[in-house]
């Protein structure tokens, strides 16, 4: 017969093999990795009564058929990834958060700034002095001025030498 | 139940991994599983009621962290480590199960209960093994456990123990050692 039909009749074996070449015998792959470890199982389990390999526990009947619902039903909700929508999504929001963010610093550095700014004192006409002045000096007292202010910041504070009899007069009664 | 075994772990591990066939695939993982994690738990801790606890416990731990799992081993090599981990947690919060200052003579607390178990089929012999267990180091009696009961392999111990397979053959032969030493004091073999 055909050597190579031969081969083709033979059952596939169930196991990995390994072959001695040209001496015709197989045995499983790991049989040598694995001998030392089944001949030292049977020497200590013979130590041991046979008996010791049955188990003496017992589970309640239908305990099995009953415990697949018992688990799913004991887990926590198992909530799904929460979609948060932020407030900040929308590009507009940005703009006005950032115009907003823009406008407060102005107005802290200003506020917190001490001194007068001179560029903006510069800009400004004596006439909106003036309206500021009148419109807002009565909120004022002398001790909520010395608070704000620090003594040299008062001392720094300097009344403008090229003042109109008018004005003068209307500062003086101001601040009477 | 015996259907959820035909399907692999890896079609069970998509599933759970998706939303919508999230509960049939821990459905089908539980289902699978249930038994053998369950009489490795049950040997650990004896009795049903224990064994019940820590095993619903040990299924809701997989449940929380099955996507953490990165499939570095089997899953039923992680799940047994769960379980086994669970089972140990359980026994040290237990005092019946801790035998320090106990006198050789006396008989273990665990055994004790053992005895009036309607669970329990065990003879005299069944329950001089589990003695010897429970006096044996944590370790030595896992090893025992899960080679001369669940007969696996020592590569798969390693993996469930994280511990090397030269170091678990010590435990184990040390283990039957100190077994048949209390099975000859007992004049039982």
């Amino acid at each position: 017969m055909n050597e190579n039909l031969h081969h083709m009749d033979d059952p596939k074996p169930e196991f990995p093999i390994h072959r001695k070449s040209g001496s015709g015998y197989r045995l499983p792959e790991d049989y040598f990795d694995r001998l030392s470890d089944r001949i030292m199982d049977r020497v200590e389990q013979n130590a041991l009564p046979e008996i010791l390999k049955t188990s003496p526990f017992r589970a309640p009947d239908a305990y099995f058929e009953l415990l697949e619902d018992r688990i799913i039903n004991g887990l926590p909700t198992r909530s799904k990834p929460l979609v948060v929508r932020s407030i900040f999504r929308s590009s507009w929001i940005y703009a006005v958060a950032a115009c907003a963010l823009v406008l407060l610093s102005w107005f802290g550095l200003n506020l917190y700034n001490g001194s007068p700014n001179e560029d903006f004192l510069a800009d400004t006409t004596e006439e909106e002095l003036l309206e500021y002045v009148s419109a807002y000096a009565s909120d004022f007292d002398e001790t909520a001025l010395a608070l704000v202010l620090q003594e040299d910041e008062l001392n720094s504070f300097e009344i403008p030498e090229e003042m109109d009899d008018e004005t003068s007069e209307l500062l003086i009664e101001l601040y009477q | 139940m015996a259907e959820n075994k035909q399907y692999d772990d890896g079609t069970i591990l998509e599933w759970i991994r998706t939303p919508d066939t999230l509960e049939k695939g821990f459905r089908v993982l539980v289902g699978k599983y249930q038994e053998k994690l369950y009489w490795h738990i049950r040997r650990m801790v004896l009795s049903h009621d224990d064994a019940d606890d820590v095993l619903q416990n040990t299924f809701v731990k997989v449940y929380r962290s099955i996507d953490q799992f990165e499939q570095k081993s089997s899953l039923y090599t992680w799940l047994y480590r769960i379980a086994t981990n669970e089972s140990l947690s359980f026994l040290d919060r237990n005092k019946k199960f801790q035998h320090d200052g106990m006198d050789d003579q006396d008989e273990h607390p665990a055994i004790r209960q053992l005895r009036a178990d309607p669970y329990f089929d065990g003879n005299e012999i069944q329950l001089r093994l589990e003695e010897a267990l429970l006096r044996l180091p944590e370790k030595q009696k896992q090893v025992f456990l899960l080679r001369y009961q669940d007969e696996m392999a020592y590569k798969e111990m390693a993996e469930v123990l994280q511990t090397s397979e030269g170091a678990l053959k010590a435990s184990y032969h040390h283990a039957v050692k100190k077994i048949e030493e209390y099975f000859k004091q007992k004049e039982l073999i």
